[in-house]
């Protein structure tokens, strides 16, 4: 599902503090709502990852991928 | 009920008398136990401004709902007070087995407050509290009182809580015992029992732990269990303990060679674990419930100390009274760890007090004349050994060490100098690692560690320090592997941030943090999957990490209100500025820095720190619960950037 473009999605590879970028950016394009924002900061990456998949914004096979190559990849799923 | 007893002890020595306090459902939810339910005491009834040696001032014991149990590593248990080291909050935790007798004797945390009359000891037998005559236990080494009070109780299966001659004589950083060598070691809780006349805490318990899904429960304990068997920490943990860092330390450079000016020697391989395995090592023996067994046992063979035996060593314990001196002679490194032990004196604080006396000797700025006579050289061994007796017994120069790196300049009048050497945050040693090899994460732990300088135990973040050892780990944490790198600042923000409120939690669980973070051979759903089948409560994973960022953020808003927050959120210079040097060939990280400020504006945003103060926002305090907290730090946000307060140079409180 397209919710970075890939201006977005390279901003956020080049930064050192990704993850509260990454669920930022997640936020402001309406994937997650304050409380989500909050509970990934809490339970960490593999739990967005689960959430994404459970919300169909992507698949079992980029799920997987996301898993095994880290926030670049999950991001480039979401690229539109 | 499951999982907790429901209420807690609190003895007043002042009166002698003991009560029994109900704790509710509520506040097991919010707190869970151990160092949450600790800390949430220290902020309530022990006021900023008290002196931590004031009888009014608390000492707390607590354990956690599966203390106890069948849960790996499940007998520790956290001591917090006010501390008298560095004045504001302070805790330490020990292993052991009396945590696990506290659970069986039906509490799940003893307060002792006011101080006898003369000294005494506690012995709690299940519902039972009698104060002692502690009289003819006074002055003697942990491992005498423990077998005397046995002998007298006629228990030799008992557990005891002791301190040694340096609590009773009031040195800022004793420690506490349980079971002879399992020490509490780091911000003086041994002091503050000292400081009541309290010698020790025998415990007997007859009761169990009940336990709300009974098949649940174990079926998780064993498939954990099982996990240890293939777990690659474990296997070193097990077999050279946590002297197996050594070599690691000095190919990577991180070993606080003489305070820090150096990361590697070419002698340090003397005191790995590996050889001490082969030569001194005695026996292995772990805590309660443990599957790693770290714990060793050490008898020296040759040389003038042949014949001597103690428990340890421990790599926090030994680096400080070895290398971080200039000592590498395995032999009399062991001999300052038994020393250390038998006074009941922290060792990182004793080390790193000496280590900075014999750096201001070396740079002249106190020479025999401030010393009486000693001469303060890298790797005097002698000096070393005899300077832990003086400072236990507060003897002459040792009087002035037994304050604490901190004090001990302002005492010897060194001003902003003799401070800058003391290898210190918020008045408290650093542990023996130096961040600008051992890891990035674990270096700003150093600076915002909410129980002072310390805090390789706080911060934890041992994703950068064994995540290689567990491949994807970082990445399924953090989401990159990246931050497995040590001397990176990416990805650092967030894993210290996910870190501290998880150990926070591992605290108020009161499981081993070596089962959690330098092993992961138990994740944070593992925690919760056990907690929820022990206790019934059944909460998410994200309500569980949030008691861990409640935990953090009451510890963080006691220094607050001692107006201490972002500007005090430093490490010392020498890691900023000095680049590391060579000292061995394959030294990895020769010319590092640590660029400390890149990494705090990053964890303060997860932390919503005020970015003015470094204070817990209001918003996030409120969101934790703590409106009376937000309330306390209030007027203190613009009392803290007054042009006065901006001048203030804090080295201790
Ligand atoms: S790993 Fe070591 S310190 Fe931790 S509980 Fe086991 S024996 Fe004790």
């Amino acid at each position: 599902m397209a919710v970075f473009t890939k201006a977005e999605a390279k901003r956020l590879a080049e930064l050192d503090d990704y993850y509260m970028a990454l669920l930022d950016a997640l936020k402001k394009a309406g994937v997650l709502d304050d409380g989500a924002h909050r509970r990934y900061m809490l339970t960490g990456y593999y739990r967005l990852v689960e959430f994404l998949q459970g919300k169909k914004l992507i698949t079992a096979k980029q799920a997987q991928e996301a898993m095994a190559g880290g926030f670049t990849s999950l991001v480039e799923s979401l690229v539109g | 009920m499951n999982g907790w007893s429901g209420k807690r002890l609190r003895v007043d020595l002042s009166t002698g008398k003991s009560i029994s306090e109900p704790l509710s459902y509520e506040y097991r939810r919010k707190w869970i136990g151990g160092r949450g339910m600790n800390s949430e005491v220290i902020y309530s009834e022990v006021p900023t401004t008290l002196d931590a040696f004031d009888p009014e001032a608390r000492v707390c014991f607590g354990v956690g709902p599966i203390s106890g149990t069948a849960a790996p590593a499940s007998g520790r248990v956290t001591i917090s007070c006010k501390s008298p080291l560095t004045g504001g909050f302070g805790d330490s935790n020990m292993g052991g087995h009396w945590g696990a007798e506290v659970k069986y004797a039906g509490w799940d945390q003893i307060i002792v407050q006011g101080k006898a009359k003369h000294p005494v000891y506690l012995w709690i037998d299940d519902e039972n509290v009698e104060i002692r005559d502690a009289r003819h236990l006074w002055g003697k080494f942990p491992r005498e009182a423990d077998t005397m009070i046995k002998q007298e109780l006629g228990d030799e299966d008992i557990h005891i809580v002791v301190i040694g001659p340096a609590g009773e004589n009031l040195v800022r950083y004793a420690c506490t015992f349980n079971d002879v060598y399992r020490a509490a070691g780091r911000c003086g809780q041994g002091a503050v029992i000292g400081s009541k006349n309290l010698k020790a805490i025998a415990v007997r318990g007859s009761g169990s732990v009940g336990i709300a899904r009974p098949k649940e429960f174990f079926d998780v304990c064993n498939r954990l269990r099982q996990g240890f068997k293939d777990d690659p920490m474990r296997k070193f943990l097990y077999e050279v303990g946590s002297l197996s860092l050594i070599n690691v330390a000095n190919h990577d450079g991180w070993l606080g060679i003489k305070n820090f000016q150096q990361g590697s020697h070419p002698d340090a391989h003397l005191m790995s674990g590996e050889e001490h395995a082969t030569t001194v090592l005695k026996h292995r023996e772990g805590c309660f419930a443990c599957p790693i067994c770290c714990g060793r046992f050490t008898e020296i063979k040759e040389g003038e100390h042949a014949g001597e035996y103690g428990g340890g060593p421990e790599y926090e314990h030994s680096v400080p009274t070895g290398p971080r001196v200039g000592i590498f002679e395995p032999n009399a490194i062991w001999h300052n760890m038994i020393l250390t032990n038998n006074y009941g004196l922290d060792g990182i604080e004793c080390g790193g007090s000496i280590a900075t006396a014999m750096e201001w000797y070396e740079k002249g700025l106190i020479t025999t004349k401030d010393t009486g006579g000693l001469e303060l050289e890298w790797g005097n061994a002698d000096v070393v050994a005899k300077l832990i007796g003086m400072i236990a017994m507060r003897e002459g120069f040792g009087d002035i060490l037994a304050d604490g790196a901190s004090r001990a300049a302002e005492r010897l009048g060194l001003g902003d100098e003799g401070q800058k050497y003391t290898i210190a945050t918020r008045g408290m040693c650093l542990p023996g690692d130096d961040p600008r090899g051992l890891g990035f994460a674990y270096g700003v732990g150093f600076a915002i560690g909410t129980r002072g300088g310390c805090d390789h135990l706080r911060c934890l973040a041992s994703l950068e320090l064994s995540g290689f050892m567990y491949p994807g780990l970082n990445t399924k944490i953090l989401g990159d592997e990246r931050p497995v790198k040590p001397t990176t600042t990416v990805g650092k923000g967030y894993c210290c941030f996910y870190e501290e409120n998880q150990k926070a939690m591992v605290d108020c669980l009161n499981v081993c943090c070596f089962t959690t973070h330098w092993s992961y051979a138990v994740l944070t759903a593992d925690q919760v999957e056990y907690f929820n089948a022990a206790t019934g409560m059944d909460i998410t994973e994200e309500e569980f990490m949030e008691v861990g960022e409640r935990v953090v953020n009451i510890e963080r808003a006691y220094w607050g209100r001692m107006l201490s927050g972002l500007r005090e959120d430093t490490i010392p210079e020498r890691f900023m500025k000095e680049p590391m040097p060579q000292g061995t060939p394959d030294q990895t990280n020769v010319g590092a820095t640590f660029p400390v400020q890149k990494i705090l504006p990053g964890y303060y945003k997860y932390r919503d720190y005020d970015l003015e103060t470094g204070f817990p926002s209001e918003r996030r305090l409120k969101m934790l619960g703590l409106d009376y907290v937000a309330k306390d730090l209030a007027p203190l946000r613009a009392k803290y950037n007054s042009e006065a307060e901006k001048k203030k140079k804090k080295y201790y409180y």
